[in-house]
């Protein structure tokens, strides 16, 4: 980076930030939450399930009414440089755009100023394999509809939806992506890490009886229009078999970090 | 509890079943170590009792027609006698032989591909395949809490009348775990009880020779992935491809036990072979050059018996039948 851009850069951070107090201190003892905001959209448009219609660059029209993804194994950076890791069993998060109260998972960390954000769209490989005992809460196979029980694996990412595209009578388009690598020989891993700098967008400035939201854009249209651009006509049903890892590197993108509130108050005090 | 359990075995109060009590998982001294996790579910008598129950439940499909017993019926080694592919649901047909459950204690897979690598993940399987009983795990579930019985039992057995996916599937793999067939003839020679006769010995040979690198004693498979060459069928099932997605998988299928096998044709995972012979004269004269066929077969693409060999292969092939572990009453449903 050149020190132009460089210093532009910081002039406008330096203007956004100018109402946040620069001099908060953080106790590492204490505790405060983070909640993160799952906000789809679909190529730029609000995503509204079942009615709203979207448009690839094929040129196919679609309405999606089915969308989960597994959020799981949550780590935060501060200015630090120091990391925490939310406790594995804790971090598995199944967001379903159908159900509103998915879409806000809540956690809480030590205080600190956390400037990066990391997560995995999807279950790793270790609770992927994990026995049946440990497959609770959202990991439950019987409640989750995310699990192939023919292949066992957790589906990472679902969306269904109907587009006129789809060559048969039904006009239904399913993707059901998953796949963590395969059991005793390695198979296709479609487990994706998304990393993302808070920095730019406002840092996420944690205090102890106090809620950092760290609200995110989804664009789910990156899901068949990301770097690699999947026809819905050619590929309308995509699961263990198909372009299941182009979908996978696709979606990878769609997340975006749009910006921070910090100090917000919990909803019980 | 006393009542709940002589309800359960009602069907078994007659005298001669003593010798076939429960009396836990015991591996058999000619036998490897299990490789199930016993210590993540210890199995108890109530525990099995319950995993026989739900066994034999229809409840678990959608019309609360068929249960796992439906299709793996006890007499023949808990396969579906006579059937190439099994029946589910409203006579839908599967598209793969069902296969025989004996000795699950030793799987590292389930399923003719491997799709499954835990037993007490795999009741979902055959629950929710539209093909087989075609109901929602979370129905099940459901129709069990709502049951006269079933809170009760679980409440017994695992400490709590909440039934969930995790209770429900360890309860069943208590009784899966415990079908073990180890009362063959073959067994009862190695453990020095009795021996074979001139033909069974010299089958025995014949079968070392040229069967046992993949049908590996005692468990007579080695739990690998094979292409046998007899070729794809007509619905094109990939076998093990379809999990794997890998082009090396084509066309190979689990290789099976060959214990039990006086009840549990037809063979193979499509069952296109109605008899013992068919198999073998497949690996005498018609293995097909395919991509992916075992190099164990592709040198020769023969295996060389005689007539007389055939009968001394077949001769000691009887001999891994196991009368006692079909008849046992203990795993039977009434």
């Amino acid at each position: 980076m050149n020190i132009r851009l460089f210093l532009c850069c910081l002039l406008v951070g330096s203007t956004l930030f100018s109402c946040q107090k620069n001099d908060i201190t953080y106790d590492q003892n204490k505790k405060g939450s983070v909640k993160l905001k799952f906000d789809h959209i679909v190529s730029g448009k609000t995503l509204q399930l079942k009615t709203g219609e979207y448009s690839n660059s094929f040129n196919e029209r679609y309405k999606i009414d089915i969308l989960k993804y597994y959020i799981s194994n949550i780590k935060l950076t501060n200015d630090q440089g120091k990391v925490f890791i939310l406790p594995k069993k804790e971090s598995f998060f199944l967001i379903d755009a159908e159900n509103p109260s998915s879409l806000y998972p809540m956690f809480e960390v030590p205080e600190g100023n956390y400037t990066q954000l990391q997560f995995i769209l999807g279950i790793d490989e270790e609770t992927s394999k994990s026995p049946a005992e440990d497959r609770t809460g959202v990991l439950d196979i019987a409640t989750s509809g995310m699990y192939w029980g023919w292949n066992s694996g957790y589906i990472f990412f679902k969306m269904e939806g109907t587009s006129d595209a789809v060559p048969n009578d039904r006009k239904r388009f399913a993707y059901h992506i998953g796949l963590f690598g395969g059991y005793d020989k390695p198979t296709k891993n479609n487990i994706k890490t998304i990393n993302l700098v808070l920095s730019k967008a406002g840092s996420a400035q944690v205090k102890a009886g106090f809620s950092s939201d760290i609200h995110l854009l989804v664009d789910i249209g990156q899901a068949l229009d990301g770097t690699n651009k999947i026809s819905i006509a050619k590929n309308p049903m995509v699961m263990v078999s198909g372009p299941n890892d182009l979908i996978a590197d696709n979606y990878k993108d769609m997340f975006t970090h749009d910006h921070t509130h910090n100090q917000q108050k919990l909803p019980n005090e | 509890m006393a009542a709940i359990l002589s309800l359960v075995f009602a069907c078994q109060k007659s005298e001669e079943i003593i010798e076939n009590k429960f009396r836990g998982f015991l591996k058999p001294l000619n036998f490897p170590e299990p490789t199930y996790n016993f210590a993540g579910n210890p199995i108890s008598e109530k525990g099995f009792a319950l995993g026989k129950k739900l066994f034999y439940d229809p409840i678990l499909s959608r019309d609360n027609s068929i249960s796992c017993g439906s299709c793996h019926i006890a007499q023949h080694a808990f396969t579906h006698h006579g059937h190439d592919v099994s029946h589910g649901i409203e006579d839908r047909q599967g598209i793969r032989n069902s296969m025989p459950l004996f000795n699950l204690a030793w799987n590292r897979s389930f399923f003719w591909d491997g799709g499954v690598f835990h037993l007490d993940l795999f009741p979902i399987a055959p629950i929710e395949n539209p093909l087989e009983m075609d109901e929602k795990l979370s129905n099940v579930l459901q129709k069990l809490q709502q049951s006269n019985t079933y809170p009760r039992l679980f409440k017994v057995v695992f400490g709590t009348s909440e039934i969930n996916s995790i209770n429900m599937f360890k309860a069943m793999s208590q009784f899966m775990v415990m079908l073990v067939s180890d009362q063959s003839k073959y067994d009862r020679v190695m453990r020095k009880e009795t021996t074979f006769s001139a033909e069974e010995n010299a089958g025995y040979a014949l079968f070392q020779a040229n069967c046992n690198a993949c049908h590996q004693e005692p468990l007579f498979t080695d739990q690998h992935y094979r292409d046998n060459g007899i070729g794809e069928n007509s619905i094109k099932d990939q076998g093990r491809f379809d999990i794997s997605q890998l082009e090396e998988d084509r066309l190979k299928f689990k290789v099976p036990s060959l214990r039990n096998l006086r009840y549990t044709a037809p063979y193979m995972h499509d069952g296109q072979f109605r008899t013992l012979e068919a198999v073998i004269n497949h690996y005498r004269r018609e293995i097909k050059a395919t991509k992916n066929l075992d190099p164990l077969l592709k040198e020769k693409m023969k295996i060389e018996l005689s007539e007389l060999e055939v009968q001394q292969l077949l001769a000691f092939l009887n001999t891994l039948n196991d009368d006692n572990f079909v008849n046992n009453p203990l795993f039977h449903e009434f």
